[in-house]
């Protein structure tokens, strides 16, 4: 049958190139009792059923992470202003939201994607729901001091386990990343106005131009996302594989 | 003591299945026979990412096979039980048989 190479090719987008081999030569091996359209329609669902998870996990983690964001622009940028008057402990505080709105967005996408019994996930929520509840309490000492206990004592049980500290890299590394996409887009922000001149306010004021603002947008609500889930993920396949020796796959 | 995984229905009957089949437990044979032995055709994406998940848990083991003419030069990519995984199927099935402890399910169920 012509095409199967790239049969082979698009299902390989999804699994690894063995694992996809394997597949379209079942298929191959069924198809001339079924035939040909059975067997594009049964790749098809394979496709389907290899790959919705993904687009799911980055479309529902991407809405969580804008309702995180605007939650946090709220309460760090208008009800600090207030009441944090020093900027450098505003950036502090704005640096551990997006920590948080990060965390949750990695929450999601790792729920859906390896589900809630997954270490990984269980780690990352444990981590989120204290870090989060210590930044929108953090002017009633009490609740603040038990997050942070909380926090301090998720961190020591997650080293204890040699999973766990693996799964610590993966948290550590997906922070990374989006600290990474931060500075690049300030950097990126920076080098734009240089050579774009700023629109005028109503107040007599100047604001950025609208292309400097889209750049913004899409490097902290796109580019940073898909680099987040794509460390996640291949720090996730790489790292999380049960080594033992009853459970290795020669794939 | 580690705890066995859980194991879903379809998980069960795709264990089953290979265990049955022994050494010859591929995909295709895979869905032949629980097709056969539950008269149910599982869909090949479906059937898949039910290995893949399995093994991902640690109840399967898988390897490739030698290349034939027959599948255009590919691989088969065989299945195995590993030990976690019969305990996993064992428990799920004791859980079963407990539940069914007691119900005369063919006759109708007891009143």
């Amino acid at each position: 049958m012509r095409n199967v190479a790239i049969a082979e090719w698009i299902v390989a987008r999804f699994t690894s190139k063995k694992r996809a081999a394997a597949i379209v030569g079942d298929l191959l091996e069924l198809a001339p009792e079924n035939g040909r359209p059975w067997f594009w329609l049964s790749l098809a669902g394979v496709i389907l059923s290899l790959a919705w998870r993904r687009p799911l996990a980055f479309a529902a983690a991407l809405c969580v992470y804008f309702a995180a964001f605007s939650a946090s622009f709220w309460r760090a940028y208008l009800h600090f202003r207030f009441t944090i008057p020093d900027p450098h402990w505003r950036t502090v505080w704005g640096v551990l939201f997006q920590a948080s709105n990060c965390l949750w967005f990695i929450v999601v996408y790792a729920a859906i994607r390896h589900g809630v019994r997954d270490r990984v996930t269980r780690l990352l929520l444990a981590l989120s729901v204290p870090i989060t509840a210590g930044l929108y309490c953090w002017e009633r000492p009490t609740i603040l001091v038990a997050c942070i206990a909380l926090t301090i004592c998720v961190l020591a049980v997650s080293t204890l386990n040699n999973k766990l500290r693996r799964g610590l890299l993966i948290v550590v590394a997906v922070l990374m990343v989006n600290a990474g996409i931060f500075l690049l887009t300030a950097g990126l922000i920076a080098l734009c106005l240089r050579f774009l001149h700023p629109a005028p306010t109503g107040n007599g004021g100047m604001q950025p131009a609208l292309a400097v603002q889209w750049v913004e947008f899409c490097m902290l609500f796109l580019i940073a996302p898909l680099a987040m889930t794509s460390a996640y993920s291949r720090m996730h396949n790489w790292l999380m594989r049960d080594p033992s020796p009853d459970s290795q796959t020669q794939v | 003591m580690a705890r066995s995984p859980s194991l879903g229905q379809f998980e069960q009957v795709v264990l089953l299945a290979i265990l049955r089949l022994g050494d010859n437990a591929y995909g295709v044979t895979i869905r032949a026979e629980i097709t056969t032995r539950t008269g149910r055709k599982a869909a090949p994406g479906a059937l898949y990412t039910t290995l893949d998940r399995m093994e991902e848990k640690g109840v399967v083991r898988s390897w490739l096979g030698d290349a034939t003419p027959q599948r255009g030069g590919r691989a088969k990519r065989y299945f195995a039980a590993t030990t976690p995984g019969r305990a996993a199927l064992i428990n799920a099935q004791r859980a079963y048989q407990s539940l069914l402890h007691g119900l005369d399910l063919v006759g109708g169920v007891r009143a």
